[in-house]
């Protein structure tokens, strides 16, 4: 039997989080979360230094059992890029991902590090994981023993208790939270099994006479909240009062502010930040409100935004949003972007209008080289055609780097139905630059995306079915206007009528020139088409993906997304031994070629299979997988077009958490990645990654994790054939102290790597509430780096919350 | 890949497996008194009786009695109730495998009034006396034992009634009375007014702890509107 003290209360104010696993990267601190719930959007923060010098941040995502990575632009606000993957990338037991940082001057930083030196065809043979855990099955519940629900009863008759005999095997009990009437009850409450309970007599207390509500609270192993339960009841007495008050609506609202103070010291270069930012949450009645401001001294005009401003005001049936915004549109259409404009949702009833403008990029002034007579124009756009000219009067013309022209973008999406039984919408995109928005700039564009949407779910949601559907029409360079009827006839006179019927039927929605694509609707280049089937019967949920994206398909609100592809991906995941072991298979065969235009097709195939043990015994968790991805074309090995490739996968990661004088939580991961490359080039890549951490919840309010990681790579040399070695060893100690309760917390970190790459981290923080609800958070980091000069970081942040 | 590293890949969790269910046999508490009336004693596996408190959690193999006029209520912990009612004696045991939680409830004497919740797969709540075994799967009703037989009284569902020294075993429906003799004879007939009084005595209006009583209470809201509150008491 064990009766929870104190000390279990104030656990659950420390963060659980895994040991920092070191992978080495020189300009990404940090990357969270190291877990997600399946099903569910999956936010990752990344935190990046020197962020006034970069240019994008791109994230490389794969789910589970599928091949391809997927590419989203991260939102870069300060020093934080974030990214939102969606709720189906969330598949268990692992989500795996890849961050690349390109600065100004198109330096790629790859975190992990990547073999070859573009990670977008290459991606590292190590990738981080988000661990996903399964979403809890709907059987899974609190039994309520007593008092019954709603009964009234002596105050010496009351014994409050439950039940966790049914709950999932995912929750973890030692983070249980009891609450009586909103008080937190949990430290004089009995655990013994499965069983909880609470006698208010045995513990001194004597309650009121009344309504009383009892809640508990369940938590994952994450910490996470993951199921409530609630009983009411009432105690009688002499002079009963019982509540009948009728509920009012008051206006409820809270926020925070942060103040940050940064400077930077990279390469004996000083860099200072100063940001400010504002939310707020309000709610009155059935309108909610949220609004949010980020202001930061790293905006310029030489960059897109920056700065962030966002107001929200939502009724039941109408959402409207001003400032920057990611609509959720059809994912083949408009997903993770950033949209500055306005955004509303109107719902009424069956019938749904979404719609959304604004502007995706800022213009950008392109930078003048050099100046020159306009005589000589022609003669220095024959030199280089790459760069951009333009007119700057007095007879004279300027050369310039072309800069980025300002681009507004549309899209409407009429739907009918509910997304959560059977919904069918149209979605019409429209994105265009703007010629005019700078004298500096090569090739603008234009582009018009149609497509349609189809969501039905059957029995109870078990069966889901998801049709998409796009049509997209893109041109590379509209500077010249569309087609005059002259110019038809003179260089397409056999084909004038056709291609003037097409100009004056598109002619209204985007410019038909030479650089407009589709240019023949005989194959279905500019296409792309998903089908997505989910059934989930006796602990299997099943999913079959069919997927087909044409080569020259286009969407500017979707800027990543893989064209030029085709296939199927079929998976299984289902439950074993009452939710306690989970296990994943999946295939998936995809194939390049759509179009027919090159010269062979490569055929990428990808084996998987995991197996997760989740006990309700304090015995460890673990998830075992194995993956084999196959990439094949049929041109002979000796070619340079040749692919031959196979790489398998073998990975371990397991965690315990145990009591050995104190709470441990004991981190294992071993991963093995062999790449063996067929062809005559000889790309063989062999990784082996292992990892162990031990997270400590001593008795006094202190937390450490120690971690070692050891990183040994095989790579391939600058010749064919050849191979090279980056092994190193990440080590990792890390100390959170609270050294006042609820005021003062201080965290350090030593994290020295030894090896191939070498450097040592210092990392110290304090988190100091001065006056509730005010606190400063101060951080300050050290990188004593080996054959380049050594980086300092020093942060000091006001929170306010309200 | 190389085979020390695959075979480590493999190793490392297999020796997991079995220190797991080397390390999952253990059964904790298995129900609770959740009220306690009078004279009720409480036995936990090898120590001396002493005085039942209410909330007391019960693990497996404690033995509950209850003297004259005396009455215990144990919940287990899948929500199935047992009263104990006066000068009865029982022991409970219960394991729980791989989520399954079975119990067994072994009368020494008197009678046990019962509302066993729905059971899931693989699980068994069963009643056993030296000359009976009753198989219960999400019923009410009242098992008891006398010198030469016992006596099972289904209210709701159907109970599984079989005699120890013959292996017959018969089902009892609700409305139905189950006879299991110490001579082997097993039998059942329809309840009598007198079987039905019997099961209200024990178990009252409604199932288990509420009883038929309403107390209303007239209320002023702050807009001065009257509301009449109506709870239940027991």
């Amino acid at each position: 039997m064990i009766v929870r003290r104190t000390l279990l209360c104030g656990v659950l104010c420390f963060v659980c989080a895994a040991p920092s696993f070191s992978q080495v990267s020189t300009r990404l601190l940090s990357a969270e979360p190291a877990e997600a719930k399946a099903g569910e959007p999956v936010i990752i923060v990344a935190e990046i230094r020197e962020a006034a010098t970069v240019s994008s941040v791109t994230l490389a995502y794969r789910p589970f059992g599928e091949s391809q990575y997927h590419l989203v632009e991260m939102d870069l606000v300060g020093n934080r890029a974030g990214a939102t993957l969606p709720a189906t990338a969330a598949v268990p037991p692992f989500i795996e991902y890849y961050i690349v940082i390109r600065d100004q001057s198109g330096t790629l930083d790859v975190y992990p590090q990547a073999e070859g030196p573009d990670p977008f065809t290459n991606p590292p043979g190590i990738t981080k994981r988000i661990l996903v855990a399964d979403t809890l099955p709907s059987e899974s519940h609190i039994v309520f023993l007593s008092p019954d629900p709603s009964s009234v009863l002596l105050p010496d008759d009351l014994v409050i208790s439950l039940s966790l005999l049914r709950v999932d095997s995912l929750i973890d009990r030692a983070y249980t939270r009891i609450l009586l009437d909103g008080s937190e009850i949990t430290q004089n409450v009995i655990f013994s099994g499965d069983l909880v309970v609470y006698v208010p007599a045995n513990a001194g207390v004597l309650l009121p006479p009344g309504l009383h509500t009892v809640t508990v609270m369940l938590f994952d192993r994450q910490n996470n909240l993951a199921a409530t339960g609630s009983l009411s009841f009432s105690v009688l007495g002499e002079g009963m009062s019982v509540s009948a008050e009728v509920p009012s609506r008051p206006l409820l609202f809270s926020g925070s502010a942060n103040v940050e103070s940064r400077r930077e010291n990279v390469s004996e270069h000083t860099q200072w930040y100063n940001r400010a930012s504002v939310q707020v949450r309000g709610t009155y009645g059935d309108i909610r409100t949220v609004g949010n401001l980020f202001i930061t001294s790293d905006e310029s005009q030489n960059r897109q935004p920056q700065n962030r401003y966002y107001l929200s005001v939502e009724v039941p049936w109408l959402s409207l949003e001003a400032g920057d915004a990611y609509p959720a549109f059809p994912d083949l259409i408009l997903s993770s972007k950033r949209i500055r404009g306005v955004t509303s949702s109107l719902k009424l009833g069956f019938f749904h209008v979404d719609a959304t403008y604004g502007s995706v990029n800022r213009a950008i002034e392109g930078t003048v080289i050099s100046t020159f007579p306009v005589d000589s124009l022609s003669r220095e756009q024959a030199a280089d055609p790459t760069a951009s000219y333009s007119d700057i009067g007095g007879g004279y013309w300027g050369k310039g780097v072309p800069g980025t022209y300002a681009r507004t973008l549309f899209a409407l999406r009429p739907s009918f139905g509910s997304p959560e039984s059977f919904q069918w919408g149209f979605t019409w995109l429209n994105a265009k630059d703007d010629p005019s928005s700078i004298r500096f700039g090569i090739r603008p564009k234009e582009n018009i995306v149609l497509g349609t949407d189809l969501i039905a779910r059957f029995d109870n949601g078990r069966v889901e079915l998801g049709l998409q559907g796009a049509f997209s029409a893109f041109n590379s360079d509209i500077s010249s206007g569309s087609f005059t009827d002259a110019y038809i006839d003179s260089v397409y006179p056999e084909q004038a009528g056709d291609i003037r019927t097409l100009r004056d039927l598109l002619g209204n929605y985007i410019t038909v020139n030479d650089n407009f694509r589709p240019l023949s609707l005989d194959y279905p280049a500019t296409i792309a088409a998903e089908g997505r089937l989910a059934a989930n019967y006796f602990d299997h949920y099943l999913r079959l993906t069919y997927l087909y994206r044409g080569a020259d398909y286009t969407s500017f609100g979707q800027s990543y997304l893989r064209t030029d592809i085709q296939g199927v991906n079929a998976s299984d995941r289902f439950r074993l031994f009452q939710n306690n072991v989970f296990a994943t298979v999946g295939f998936e065969r995809l194939s390049d070629n759509t179009a027919r235009t090159k010269p062979s097709t490569t055929v990428f195939t990808t084996l998987n299979a995991a197996i997760s043990y989740y006990p309700t015994t304090d015995f460890p968790g673990l998830t075992l997988g194995y993956a084999r991805y196959s990439n094949e074309n049929d041109i002979a090995p000796d070619s340079l077009l040749s692919i031959s490739d196979v790489t398998n996968r073998l990975s371990l990661q397991s965690f315990y958490t145990f009591e050995w004088g104190t709470t441990h939580t004991l981190l294992l991961n071993l991963s093995s990645s062999v790449r063996t490359d067929h062809t005559k080039a000889a790309q063989n890549v062999n990784n082996f990654v292992t990892v162990i951490g031990l997270t400590t919840r001593y008795r006094i309010p202190l937390q450490t994790e120690v971690s070692i990681g050891v990183n040994l790579n095989e790579l391939p040399g600058a010749t064919p054939a050849t191979s090279s070695r980056l092994d190193y060893t990440s080590l990792n100690f890390t100390a959170r102290y609270v050294a006042v309760p609820k005021i003062l917390t201080l965290i350090g970190t030593i994290g020295p790597t030894f090896g191939d790459f070498a450097r040592t981290t210092l990392d110290a923080r304090a988190e100091w509430a001065f006056l509730d609800p005010m606190m400063l958070l101060f951080q300050a980091s050290y990188f004593n780096n080996r054959g380049i000069p050594n980086d300092t970081f020093v942060s000091l942040r006001f929170l306010y919350t309200y | 890949m190389k085979p020390t590293r695959t075979a480590l890949l493999m190793v490392i969790p297999l020796s997991l497996c079995i220190y797991g269910q080397l390390r999952a046999q253990h059964d904790p508490a298995i129900g609770l008194l959740s009220k306690v009336i009078l004279d009720v004693n409480r036995k936990p596996a090898g120590e001396d009786w002493a005085k039942a408190e209410r909330g007391e959690t019960l693990d497996s193999g404690d033995m509950v009695s209850t003297g004259a006029k005396s009455l215990a209520v144990v919940k287990f912990k899948d929500n199935s109730l047992l009263r104990v009612r006066e000068r009865s004696r029982v022991t409970l045991t219960g394991f729980t495998s791989a989520g399954a939680f079975s119990k067994d409830v072994r009368i020494g004497s008197g009678a046990i009034g019962f509302s066993v919740k729905k059971q899931q797969p693989n699980e068994e709540f069963r009643f056993t006396s030296p000359t009976s075994v009753a198989s219960v799967r999400g019923t009410m009703g009242i098992f008891a034992i006398q010198d030469t037989f016992d006596i099972l009284i289904v209210t709701e569902g159907v109970v599984n009634l079989r005699n120890i020294l013959t292996d017959q075993s018969v089902d009892v429906e609700a409305g139905k009375v189950g006879l299991s003799y110490a001579s082997g004879r097993l039998e059942t007939r329809p309840a009598t007014e007198g079987d039905l009084e019997e099961f209200q005595q024990v178990f009252g209006r409604a199932e288990g702890e509420t009883g038929g009583k309403q107390l209303k209470l007239q209320l002023r809201n702050e807009r001065g509107e009257i509301r009449e509150l109506i709870i239940e008491i027991e």
